[in-house]
């Protein structure tokens, strides 16, 4: 009886087979087809495809309202939306925008700005002194209020239009990096329209007088920005900008990879070292602004004792981390600022000395023998968890025990401010502004919050109000000097090392401009036509490039 | 009539329960969604104000009601981190994930028919025991390393379209191909584990007895029944694949429901997550009740005793 069954099965087995067969044919043959075939209809003569310069991001931008957006891709993005009236070049050099130039008064108080003639913002808003005043006025007393308003709030006074094109911003007292925060990219000129709107209450409508203009957005996914014709500095080379959202590393270099994106940023360093290896994209890296420290928890003996802290500082081989965890994308710092940053000075290169490092550890007595606390987060900074692996492997070495805790980001930051049950916390920094302000004070002026270490130095407190309410620029950097031996001298950190900016490209992507504050800059961004049946695998198929 | 009114009910009680949970799991977790989104720079004045405009300073009982007052209202809230409504966000991703798991469901069910009819017909053949290794080898091995494999060999290697993030049907081969294997492989399993069984019993000896072809007695006799416990767990897979499969969409860069959910829950979205997770437990009981209709279909039994 089961054999009429079985010889059933066997005819079965055939049509069960070719079945099987025909529908992954069929399949195939769909797929296939569908694809090349939603692209025909850009496919025309080679002349009229539009430019489209393709850009994988590690995130999404949060909000198009550069005074009201805190994140690294919304700052990316606005960059490219929005003008500023000045700017920092690559050098950290201060360079006209929308400001042809300014003055500082003899008062020392009051900076006049003269504007760009003819600019124009994307909504047809023209660009003047009263749109100048309405960004001020919304960053100082707008509602609901910009997130970005401590930048200007709490220096500015007054803001005021001298004639259509003449600005005067008048500050409570002198302000040395005022200048920096007006080239930061949060505080770029948006059309009046767009605030007018937005103070009613209606959702923000991105406008800029920048080159390129927002067209279209699927959230998650991709973000698209159109070039602005006849922006002031000249049309962009490219016609369309598109930023894609690919969270996961190995998703981003693969897209670089397989030429679906021009230039994916941030790239992971195993990656980077991959992709520079197999010499297909290009692959850069530039001395960044961001340091990563281990800030030490100074209400927790020994930890309150700064001969021991110093001795943590010796006893981590830095040189080591950079060179093998980071791949060569960092530098050892020898001072609490990345060499990057606008009045950086090497303050103490603590050198890797395990065994004095041991010795003065040893020398705390009963305290030290204690376990100590590490937290990190984990895949918040590149390689972070490793990198608090081999600071705990290396302060074991000296003979302390230490025990790891690892976070998730959010987790992190939370547990940070709630619990003081830790010794050692890995954290990270960039200052925005580029300029030794941003990046000193909200970590080591006393009852600051990102101060975790609860570090507290009247001498500190005084040198770096004295740095930032002067004019100066040369007893600016004088005064910072100062400070960051002094801080480098009483170690409430490990101080670890300064991150490289790292992104990677088609070599037929060019003008790409990095600055160390981590945007990356495409305005001058030219795409080169791969030539006729050179295409990369997936360049072929695309709307003018690689898709 | 009285039967579809208990399962709506208890549907309704399974969402609700799964929003209170949700919601107080969230808010459990260490980590205060203004603090993420002042940065690390920010005063704490600036994050007080950011928790007030979110509306995270008032008690935990009357955000939770406010949220479940709006939810009734079919609102689902505006996005912490983006200001933008959730179900905007939900809809903007939603083709995505529902074509993935459309594709994925139809490779599954392929991979799954096949595989289990031809396993389970002749249980102790050769064709069985390559079938059996084959499938236990696709649920042995990751989707995160299968995706990642498929995508160097096809994608790399060959240019395939693939890692399309706006999820056009063609890029979406692979990745249902890796997503679907999975669910058919298991369910596979399933079928041909109950096929032999039925092979065996009394009622397909009669059938034979009658007069039925082979083929006849195994797709009209034993398959319907074999096919319920498959069913029922397919579907249930099935809902799964509708709640986003954050692995999939993760490997090949698919801007689908199960990515929102873990960007959300990592930047402490309280509104998106709980929205997502409440649209996620809909099509999970929703696919539920449906492997039950369609069982239903599948045995007489249930059809005759509930009419």
């Amino acid at each position: 009886m089961k054999t009429r069954v079985l010889i059933a099965v066997v005819n079965l087995r055939r049509l069960v087979a070719g079945c099987v067969i025909a529908a992954v044919a069929g399949c195939c043959l769909v797929f296939r087809l569908q694809a090349p075939a939603q692209e025909t209809p850009a496919r025309s003569t080679r002349q009229e495809r539009p430019v489209v310069l393709t850009v994988a991001l590690a995130a999404e931008p949060v909000r198009l309202d550069p005074h009201d957006a805190r994140d690294g891709p919304s700052a990316l993005v606005n960059f490219h939306i929005y003008d500023r009236l000045l700017e920092t070049g690559p050098g950290g050099e201060l360079v006209p925008a929308l400001a042809t130039s300014w003055r500082l008064l003899p008062d020392g108080l009051t900076y006049v700005f003269t504007l760009r003639r003819g600019v124009v913002f994307h909504d047809g808003e023209p660009f003047d002194a009263g749109a100048v005043v309405a960004n001020f006025q919304r960053l100082l007393a707008g509602s609901p209020p910009p997130a970005r308003r401590e930048l200007v709030s709490p220096y500015v006074d007054s803001v005021e239009a001298l004639d259509p094109y003449t600005v005067a911003v008048r500050l409570t007292r002198p302000f040395g990096p005022f200048l920096r925060h007006l080239a930061h990219e949060s505080l770029a000129m948006v059309s009046p329209r767009s605030i007018r709107l937005a103070q009613a209450g209606s959702p923000f409508h991105p406008s800029g007088t920048g080159p390129f203009k927002l067209s279209d957005w699927t959230p998650g996914d991709r973000l698209t920005l159109v070039k602005h014709e006849g922006h002031w500095r000249g049309e962009p080379a490219v016609d369309v900008l598109e930023f894609r959202v690919i969270p996961d590393g190995s998703g981003r270099a693969l897209a670089l990879e397989t030429g679906a994106v021009h230039l994916a940023y941030p790239l992971d360093p195993v990656h980077l070292v991959r992709l520079r290896r197999q010499g297909r994209v290009v692959v850069e890296q530039v001395p960044g602004q961001r340091v990563v420290y281990a800030a030490l928890n100074l209400a927790r003996p020994p930890l309150d004792n700064a001969e021991f802290r110093r001795a943590l500082n010796m006893a981590v081989d830095r040189e080591a981390i950079a060179q093998h965890l980071l791949f060569g994308l960092a530098v050892p710092l020898d001072s609490p600022l990345a060499p990057a940053t606008w009045g950086y000075a090497p303050a103490i290169r603590y050198t890797y000395e395990p065994l004095a490092a041991k010795r003065l550890l040893a020398a705390a007595g009963s305290e030290a023998r204690r376990p100590f606390e590490l937290w990190s987060p984990s895949s918040r900074y590149l390689q972070d968890k490793e990198v608090a692996e081999a600071v705990a492997a290396y302060l074991e070495e000296a003979g302390l025990d230490v025990r790891i805790r690892l976070f998730e980001w959010g987790t992190y930051l939370g547990m940070l401010e709630r619990s003081s049950a830790w010794d050692i916390a890995v954290l990270g920094w960039v200052p925005a502004t580029g300029d030794a302000d941003m990046a000193l004070r909200p970590l080591y002026y006393s009852g600051t919050r990102g101060n975790h270490s609860g570090y507290a130095s009247p001498a500190v407190d005084r040198l770096l109000d004295a740095a930032a309410f002067t004019q100066d620029d040369e007893r600016r950097k004088a005064l910072y000097r100062e400070v960051q031996s002094l801080i480098a001298q009483d170690a409430p950190a490990i101080f670890l090392y300064a991150m490289d900016v790292t992104y990677g490209r088609q070599p037929e992507l060019e003008g790409v401009v990095v600055h160390s504050n981590e945007i990356i800059d495409l305005r001058a961004a030219r795409v080169r036509l791969p030539a006729a049946g050179a295409g990369r695998p997936g360049a072929q198929d695309g709307t003018g490039g690689p898709r | 009539m009285k039967a579809g009114l208990a399962r709506a009910l208890d549907t309704a009680a399974v969402i609700a329960w799964v929003i209170v949970a949700t919601f107080l799991l969230l808010q459990w977790l260490p980590g205060d969604p203004a603090e993420l989104y002042a940065g690390e720079g920010a005063t704490g004045e600036e994050v007080a104000l950011l928790r007030e405009r979110l509306g995270l300073d008032q008690p935990l009982a009357v955000q939770l009601l406010r949220h479940a007052g709006r939810l009734l209202r079919g609102d689902l809230g505006v996005s912490l981190r983006s200001g933008r409504p959730v179900r905007d966000e939900i809809a903007a991703r939603l083709p995505v994930t529902l074509r993935l798991a459309a594709a994925a469901a139809a490779v599954g069910a392929a991979v799954a028919l096949g595989g289990g009819v031809a396993a389970g017909a002749d249980p102790s053949g050769r064709l069985a025991r390559v079938l059996d290794w084959v499938n236990l080898s696709i649920l042995a091995l990751p989707v995160y390393w299968l995706g990642m494999i498929m995508i160097l060999v096809f994608t790399v290697r060959l240019g395939w379209p693939a890692l399309g993030g706006a999820g056009r049907w063609g890029e979406l081969f692979l990745p249902a191909l890796a997503l679907g294997a999975h669910t058919g492989a298991a369910t596979a399993r399933i079928l041909a584990a109950s096929l032999s069984d039925a092979l065996g019993a009394a009622y397909l000896r009669t059938a034979l007895g009658k007069g039925a072809s082979g083929s006849r007695a195994l797709l009209r006799h034993a398959l319907p029944n074999a096919l319920i416990p498959a069913v029922t767990y397919f579907f249930m897979e099935g809902g799964r694949l509708l709640g986003g499969a954050v692995l999939t969409e993760t490997v090949f860069a698919l801007n689908g429901i199960g990515r929102y959910l873990v960007t959300s829950i990592a930047f402490r979205d309280y509104p998106a997550v709980v929205g997502v997770t409440c649209f996620i437990a809909a099509c999970v009981t929703l696919s539920n009740a449906a492997a039950d209709l369609l069982c239903r279909c599948l045995d007489p039994r249930a059809r005759r005793g509930k009419g």
